[in-house]
């Protein structure tokens, strides 16, 4: 039976994993035309990382959000962002938080995107050289669907970030651990980070690079690297005035990465995640404490389910 | 300190160098201390680091760990996770049990229902809040007297 991506089949999506699988590796051995990337080591010994980020200030910024209560006869919801500054090998730090609550005509999704976006800005604004951190990409091909005023909303979200980077010369990374990006390829397969995971050696990072995909609407460049720390590179986007000094910013980047307990992630942001997680049992709490106050009917549905 | 997360609709974790049997505050609520634990330090993640690149790069880490489980006594509004956490004084405690004039403790039978294993907690906070509220001393007598008897009414001779 011929397989492609896209057919339907007569079975369970659990009797069809082996024909998927047998496709992907088909697929993946494939030779693809790529074009000449430069790329550049760090000289990574014993304890580099935490010479590199002596003295260095860093921010992650993280959110999450409740989706709205409707179950407990609440028609809103809330988000949550928390922002974590590290003054390394200083001992100091600090948490910060915003919140946000929303109603049911709000998309909980992008007032998180907005609040963590916003905290970055506010962090730029603030006297200090920092390096900051936000986990996800500034290139948000996920809009392509959303309606217009929507997406227009996105990016200029992106748009102030970016520019305030730029004016305040204050370095900001977007960081994609597992990114499915492929700027360097139009291969449907072979993305950007599976092509480089044999093209790099580990500590191995790749020239800053132009993305010129999904940009309609920014009014500043996005650029972006690869930096292999592990056996898949991550993707590394920041705005193009940082590309003058790259090879400074991705030591920092690459140290961050490797005081993270994976060694392949940035420390800051995994703080931040930490932080920022609301757990359902705290969202159930909320809901049953407004619920309760308020007199509401919670939702039967709900009930059953428990 | 701040507060870690909501547990229930009024019960709540605090992040800080607590004891039992504190009064504190949050925005929007008053709690007691009932419970201290420890949680599993999250440094056991990064033990290839030694112990003072810790303190020193990943400040926070080392701070984590001693967590007080609070029991709200008054709630305007419940806490949220990562709101400051200040330890009440006498001047709050007499704020939260005046209402037009009189003295009340609402929250007293679900506290005592909630510490039903570990009364101590209420008669020492009884006797807090006599200091507090001298005024009212003798009703909270009253109150402490019949705590100590349900105390004592657990032990089986």
């Amino acid at each position: 039976m011929e397989f492609h991506v896209g057919k339907v089949l007569n079975s369970r999506i659990i009797e069809s994993a082996h024909l998927f699988l047998d496709h992907m590796k088909r697929e993946e051995s494939r030779k693809v035309e790529v074009q000449d990337i430069e790329k550049f080591g760090l000289n990574v010994d014993r304890d580099w990382e935490f010479g590199v980020l002596n003295d260095v200030r860093v921010v992650g910024v993280d959110g999450s959000q409740i989706n709205h209560l409707r179950e407990f006869g609440i028609p809103f919801g809330a988000v949550q962002v928390a922002k974590v500054a590290v003054l390394h090998g200083k001992a100091r730090f600090n948490v910060d938080y915003r919140c946000k609550w929303i109603g049911l005509n709000e998309d909980a999704s992008f007032e998180r995107f907005k609040l963590e976006i916003q905290s970055l800005i506010e962090e730029i604004e603030m006297a200090g050289e920092s390096y900051l951190f936000m986990d996800g990409s500034f290139v948000l091909s996920f809009t392509s669907q959303f309606r217009k005023e929507l997406r227009d909303a996105y990016i200029e979200s992106v748009n102030e970030l970016l520019q305030s980077s730029e004016m305040n010369q204050t370095p900001v990374f977007g960081f994609i651990e597992r990114s499915y990006a492929r700027d360097l390829t139009s291969d449907p397969f072979i993305h950007d980070a599976l092509f480089l995971s044999t093209h790099l050696r580990r500590f191995e990072y790749t020239e800053p690079l132009k993305c010129e995909r999904d940009i309609s609407g920014y009014r500043s460049d996005v650029y972006f690297s690869y930096l292999k720390l592990n056996a898949f590179p991550v993707r590394i986007e920041f705005p193009g005035w940082m590309a003058d000094d790259h090879s400074k910013f991705m030591e920092i980047a690459a140290a961050e990465c490797l005081i993270g307990s994976t060694r392949n992630y940035p420390y800051i942001l995994e703080r931040a995640h930490r932080y920022a997680v609301i757990s359902e049992k705290e969202r159930e709490a909320i809901g049953l404490f407004l619920a309760a106050k308020t007199g509401k009917q919670i939702s039967m549905k709900y009930l059953s389910k428990r | 300190m701040k507060v870690k997360r909501l547990l229930s609709h009024d019960e709540f974790e605090v992040e800080g160098e607590l004891k039992i049997g504190d009064i504190v505050k949050t925005s929007g609520t008053f709690a007691i201390v009932v419970d201290i634990i420890h949680e599993e330090p999250e440094i056991v993640k990064y033990l290839n680091v030694d112990a003072e690149k810790v303190r020193k790069f990943m400040p926070d880490l080392a701070l984590r760990g001693r967590i007080a489980k609070c029991i709200s006594l008054v709630c305007k509004r419940p806490p949220e996770p990562g709101e400051d956490v200040e330890l009440a004084d006498f001047s709050d405690l007499r704020e939260i049990h005046f209402s037009n004039g009189e003295f009340c403790m609402p929250y007293l039978t679900s506290l005592i229902r909630k510490c039903r294993d570990r009364l101590w907690i209420v008669k020492e906070y009884l006797n807090t809040l006599m200091d507090a509220i001298p005024e009212e001393r003798e009703v909270i007598e009253i109150i402490r007297a019949e705590v100590e008897y349900g105390m004592l009414r657990g032990v089986e001779l």
